[in-house]
């Protein structure tokens, strides 16, 4: 039952089980369920990836009794994506991308960069959730991501601000961003780097999802020549002064050397 | 089409197709069309010594469904006709020609007349030479051309209306040539939709980059006094892939006038900055000069385009990928060029529809295979929609939708592959132009405009 009607919200009680994929959003009301009335909630982790999808599909088939099946599935699945997901790394190979959205969704998206092969040093998420609603480590997004796909050296928690972005950016050089919200691509278009706007957020959601992010990855790169040649010709609106500084923080940081001048 | 031969296969979902010698919706009409070069000159009117019929056909399908320009002052239904018939075929329609023009020098108000000639002058071989230049040697600004259809497609007719202005009414020159003067050679009128616009902003860019500019064709054009200043010009300017390339060689021979071919007219301003310094360079005038225009017209632009790019970098729902082109060489390799270097668009399939001459192809071929310094394509050259349209159904566009740049043939076709369609050539039955361009600066902004708005509209 999807929750997109006021009946089906009504019913939800009702529900022999919860699951969501997006740890950010699904899993306050999935709690809310398990809590108030009983429903239990899927702990796995998101299903990005290859480890997620398995997991999470697991998951849902143990709960379910569908092992056989699910253990069927999943192998046919790996077996469709390989021939294209194999061409797509090859294409994408050397190519380092950073992801600028909400903290729950960065998580799946990093470690799908990395079934591509697409190196990723650098993501910024609006918030970090040190306890998720369920208080279950099953659904500790960061930690499956560390776990299955390493550290992510350069990983920043702060809101999305344009004139701290900037020396985001300019700590991994990336060659795209991803991007959900408004406000950063524009800025990252006038430094020459293209953006992959995810309008349709299950974009890049379990084995197809693998593809689907590929796919658009390589559309978004060749948009470069639009924005290196835009980047050429176009002034920032913030001051030397300020670009210059290494610490996307400095402002809010007593000792910082940008007041001198004024006073 | 009745006569192609279709084998399909379960292996191959798409028929194979042997070309045969017939076309299903036409991208180039007959070489008397040429008549719109010649009214599309001011004050120049045309004369059609042909078959009923023929230049109303000519001037509906160029000028009216195609963008809906209009005839103008010389053009569509004031143009005079022999309207050739049995008694012309059998005993010659010579007679008939004078009488035309001796009435159309008594009503019509021009400053030259351009008489052309269809099939069935050519085939029963009027002698329409003598017949004109009973008109010259009185004075008449006269000139004609012999456009039957079996000698090339109107493109070609263009060629030889202008060799016609030139040698019959221009004439010899062998005086000093002026420094900084040039004569434009480029889109071919009406033909092109919006040939009216693209060759005001082409003037406006050489005028501003320096230079002084014979733009020949177009309300900007000054006419015949223009057409008379071309052997003054320092050189001549070929900007096509081939259209204007004989008529340039011809001014070289008859003048001594050099000549400057750039093949990509261009659209945008990186690929217009350059092309301004290939001309100035060409001309030897003040690069200084050039250089601040450039840079004005740079700022300018990139403004705009540093607006349209939060569109560009953050629209959610997704924009085409990959494109495709389908029409005449001109317009298919300016907008190639531009989609790839400067949007960043991928090349998907190409197709050139006017039948240039043989000789050129390979040149033309040269130029999509060094699209960009990182980009390789390629391009087929292909008049029959029915084959066109088979070649881009069997093109692999990705996982999404492509937009196609084409014309009102391929709206069909876009509807089929669910992607966006601009229509960028003839015939352009669903677009309605004034002065609308899509080169130099200005026109790239316009263009952008267009393909966008096309794109986001098709989701309201």
């Amino acid at each position: 039952m999807l929750l997109n009607t006021v009946s089906c919200v009504k019913l939800s009680g009702r529900s022999l089980r919860t699951v969501g994929f997006c740890y950010t959003l699904a899993s306050y009301l999935a709690a809310g369920l398990e809590q108030e009335f009983g429903v239990p909630e899927v702990k796995a982790p998101q299903p990005y990836g290859f480890a997620g999808t398995d997991a999470w599909i697991r998951e849902l088939a143990r709960i379910t009794h569908r092992e056989e099946q699910a253990e069927a599935y999943i192998a046919k699945e790996h077996a469709r994506i390989a021939p294209r997901l194999a061409e797509l790394r090859e294409k994408l190979k050397g190519i380092k991308g950073y992801v600028a959205t909400g903290s729950a969704y960065a998580h799946g998206l990093i470690g799908v960069l990395r079934e591509l092969g697409v190196e990723v040093n650098g993501s910024l998420v609006f918030h970090h959730d040190p306890i998720y609603d369920s208080h279950d480590p099953r659904q500790d997004s960061l930690a499956h991501l560390i776990d299955h796909y390493g550290d992510v050296s350069s990983f920043t928690v702060s809101n999305r601000q344009q004139y701290q972005f900037y020396g985001l950016l300019q700590r991994v050089n990336p060659d795209f961003i991803i991007i959900r919200h408004n406000g950063l691509a524009p800025l990252a278009s006038r430094l020459g780097i293209p953006a992959a706007p995810l309008g349709d957020e299950h974009h890049a959601l379990g084995y197809q999802g693998i593809l689907n992010l590929g796919e658009t990855i390589l559309e978004i790169l060749a948009h470069k020549k639009f924005h290196q040649d835009l980047a050429a010709h176009v002034k920032l609106p913030y001051k030397k002064e300020w670009l210059d500084l290494k610490d996307p923080f400095a402002l809010v940081k007593p000792e910082n050397t940008l007041d001198t001048e004024r006073a | 089409m009745a006569n192609t031969k279709i084998k399909t296969n379960k292996a191959n979902p798409f028929p194979i197709v042997q070309k045969t010698n017939s076309i299903q919706q036409i991208r180039y009409v007959c070489s008397i069309a040429a008549m719109h070069s010649a009214s599309a000159i001011p004050g120049v009117i045309p004369i059609t010594h042909c078959g009923p019929g023929c230049a109303d056909k000519q001037f509906m399908n160029v000028a009216f469904y195609n963008g809906f320009q209009g005839g103008g002052y010389g053009g569509g239904a004031v143009v005079p006709s022999t309207n050739a018939t049995e008694k012309e075929v059998v005993f010659g329609g010579a007679e008939r020609l004078r009488q035309l023009i001796d009435a159309s020098l008594k009503v019509l108000d021009a400053d030259l007349f351009v008489v052309l000639t269809g099939c069935i002058s050519d085939l029963v071989g009027d002698d329409v030479g003598s017949v004109v230049s009973e008109f010259q040697q009185q004075g008449v600004p006269i000139v004609f051309a012999e456009t039957g259809g079996f000698k090339g497609n109107n493109f070609i007719g263009h060629e030889m209306v202008t060799r016609a202005i030139i040698d019959q009414f221009v004439g010899d020159y062998s005086g000093p040539k002026e420094k900084g003067v040039v004569n434009v050679w480029s889109l071919l009128p009406y033909h092109n939709t919006f040939w009216r616009g693209d060759l005001r902003e082409i003037k406006r860019i050489l005028e501003g980059a320096g230079l002084k500019v014979n733009i020949l064709f177009g309300h900007d054009s000054q006419g015949v006094s223009e057409w008379r200043n071309i052997p003054t010009a320092q050189f001549n300017l070929v900007l096509s892939p081939w259209l204007g390339l004989q008529t340039a060689q011809h001014l070289e021979e008859k003048y001594g006038q050099p000549y400057l071919h750039i093949p990509v007219i261009p659209i945008g301003a990186k690929e217009t900055s350059a092309f301004l310094r290939k001309v100035v360079e060409f001309s030897g005038i003040d690069k200084a000069h050039a250089e601040s225009f450039i840079a004005q017209e740079e700022t300018s632009y990139y403004h705009y385009l540093e607006d349209f790019s939060d569109f560009y970098a953050e629209y959610w729902w997704g924009l085409p990928a990959q494109f495709a082109v389908v029409g005449d060489s001109a317009y298919n390799l300016a907008l190639t060029k531009f989609l790839v270097n400067q949007l960043g668009i991928i090349p998907g399939k190409q197709i050139i529809t006017e039948n240039p001459p043989e000789e050129y192809r390979e040149a033309i071929r040269e130029q999509y295979r060094n699209i960009a310094d990182d980009v390789s394509t390629d391009v087929e050259f292909e008049e029959d929609s029915y084959l066109i349209h088979q070649s881009i159904r069997q093109t692999k566009f990705g996982h999404k939708a492509p937009i196609i740049f084409g014309t009102t043939w391929e709206r069909d076709l876009a509807k089929e592959l669910k992607g966006a369609i601009v229509e960028v050539g003839f015939p352009a039955s669903y677009e309605v132009v004034i002065s609308r361009g899509y080169v130099g600066y200005r026109g790239a902004l316009t263009l952008l405009e267009k393909i966008y708005t096309t794109t986001v509209g098709a989701s309201a």
